[in-house]
Formats: structure tokens, sequence, C-alpha cells
């Protein structure tokens, strides 16, 4: 080893380079850490979604029966399958029945089509007469 | 009270810049790489655990002192003297030259502690002679005085050992 000052000897010192210590365990903990609060954002997303779905089923505009009865136009009668198609669609049976009875009832029935109530009436007089 | 994100990302980053500086003065106390390097660690998930480092006026020198303390405390539960572990390589060296690695171990184990701790933070951690003087609890000169002696016993050593080298 040749004679060095203090200055060069410090070098020739520095060139020996300290090992790089193993990984500490800092960035397992902070992947868990980041696992952790990603876990967090996805309960706190679920629970606002929830929260929102709440809101909205809660507040939702209230159908009001004549927005929800189907309407006859005036000059359609009351045939049988209108009739069903009322009560299929009325949210109560009181609206399906109140809602008709109130409509003007046409002043007379298209070509090959009976009205339900003459129907009705009909059959209520063949069970009279028997 | 845990370290936040930045307080950890910012300690993750101390433990990359001086981490090898720190294993390296841990074992020039400590004798065992495996021992400084619990030391240091045990330093590093401390600071993890209870804060930060920002309230140090020198993170760099409070590390160090950190690292001296933990390895000053094993050593007292231990109660035993340490020994230099000639399997336990500290350095990488120049040219992969191994048995230069050994013989500046051996020459900077057989100086007296106080010279090798402040060989160690001056030439390797790259402190100071002030920071020094702040983690080993001594005057600026007394630091630079213990250094040029450490110096001069590193040099008769090391050259020694060459010439054993180049005549055998």
């Amino acid at each position: 080893m040749p004679i060095l000052d203090n200055e060069q000897f410090e070098q020739y010192l520095k060139e020996f380079r300290p090992l790089v210590p193993e990984t500490l365990q800092i960035e397992k903990q902070l992947s868990r850490a980041r696992r952790r609060s990603f876990a967090y954002l996805a309960w706190a997303a679920a629970c606002a979604a929830i929260m929102l779905l709440v809101f909205l089923v809660w507040n939702r505009p209230k159908p009001t029966p004549t927005a929800s009865v189907p309407q006859l136009a005036g000059s359609q009668p009351l045939t049988i399958g209108r009739a069903n198609a009322l009560l299929a669609r009325a949210p109560s049976l009181k609206e399906a029945f109140d809602e008709p009875s109130f409509q003007p009832q046409p002043a007379s029935q298209p070509e090959g089509e009976q009205s339900a109530l003459a129907v009705l009436s009909e059959c209520a007089c063949i069970v009279q007469s028997q | 009270m845990q370290a936040t994100r930045s307080d950890a990302s910012e300690i993750e980053l101390s433990y990359r810049r001086y981490g090898p500086a720190l294993v390296l003065f841990a074992a020039s106390l400590a004798g065992e790489k495996s021992r400084a390097q619990d030391a240091v660690h045990q330093v590093f998930l401390k600071l993890l655990e209870n804060g930060t480092l920002r309230d140090a006026l020198d993170a760099k020198a409070y590390l160090f002192t950190c690292v001296r303390n933990a390895v000053l405390n094993d050593r007292r539960l231990r109660q035993r003297d340490v020994a230099l572990d000639p399997e336990c390589i500290w350095f990488e060296p120049p040219h992969r030259d191994f048995a230069a690695e050994l013989n500046l171990r051996r020459a900077l184990w057989e100086l007296a502690e106080d010279q090798r701790e402040v060989t160690v933070l001056h030439v390797w951690g790259e402190l100071t002679f002030a920071q020094i003087a702040e983690v080993l609890s001594i005057s600026a000169n007394t630091a630079s005085s213990r250094y040029r002696y450490a110096l001069a016993k590193l040099r008769e050593a090391l050259c020694a050992k060459e010439d054993c080298r180049a005549h055998s």
C-alpha cells in the first residue's frame, strides 16, 4: 500500500462501501396500511351507495292514483280485455273499479266489440230467466 | 401515536439512505452483524410506532444516536464483551478484494472503541465533527483529535498487513 496523505487515505477507506442492510419491514407495513386503507375506502363507498339507495327509495315520488291507473279514453269502451288490463296495472282493486265507473260511457260501440257491462247484463238476464 | 403515511415514507427513505452506514456503525460496536442489524431495525420500527423524525433537529445525527443507544443497551443486557465475527463481512470491497476487507475490519476492530466510533461516523456515516460531537456527547475538538489518532493507527495497521501480504 503506497503512503497516502490523510485525504487520500480517507478516499481509499471510502472505496469500501458498507453493505446494504436487509429490507426493513417498513415496506410490508406500508403495503399492509395501503391495503387496510383501500378496504376502508371500499367499505365507505359501499355504505355511501347503500345510503344513497335508501334515500332514493325513501324519497321516490309517490304514485298518484290518476297517474298510476290507466285512463280510458272517452271513446274507448270498457271491454273484458281492458278491464283485465286495468286490474293488472292498477295499484289496488278499489282504484281499478273506481276509475272506469267515473268515466263517461261511450255513446256507441265500435262494430265487432261488445261492452263488458252489456255482456254482464246479458249474463244476468239469462241467469234470472233460468 | 403511530407514524402517518408521510412520516412512514420519510422514515423508509432515511432507512434506505443511512441504513448501510447505520448497520456498519452498529456492527463496529456490536461486533456481530446480525446484532447490528437487529439494533437498526429496532430503532426504525420504534420510530414507525411512536412518531416521526421531523421533531429531530438533525435527523441523521439523531438516527446514529438512537442506533448507538440500542447497541449499548443490548450489550448491557447481555453483560458480556463483544468479539469480532470474522465470517461476517461489513464492506463491499473495491475489486472484490476480500482480504483487504478483512484487514480493514480487523484494523478497525483493533482501534479503541471511541476512536472506532468516530472513524466510522466520519468516513462512512459522513457526519461532520459537530454532528459526531452531538452523537457521542463530546466536543467537536475531541472528536477531531480522536479521528486523527484513529486514522494514523489504521494506516499503520493496514500498511503493515499489506507489507505482510506482499512478502508472503
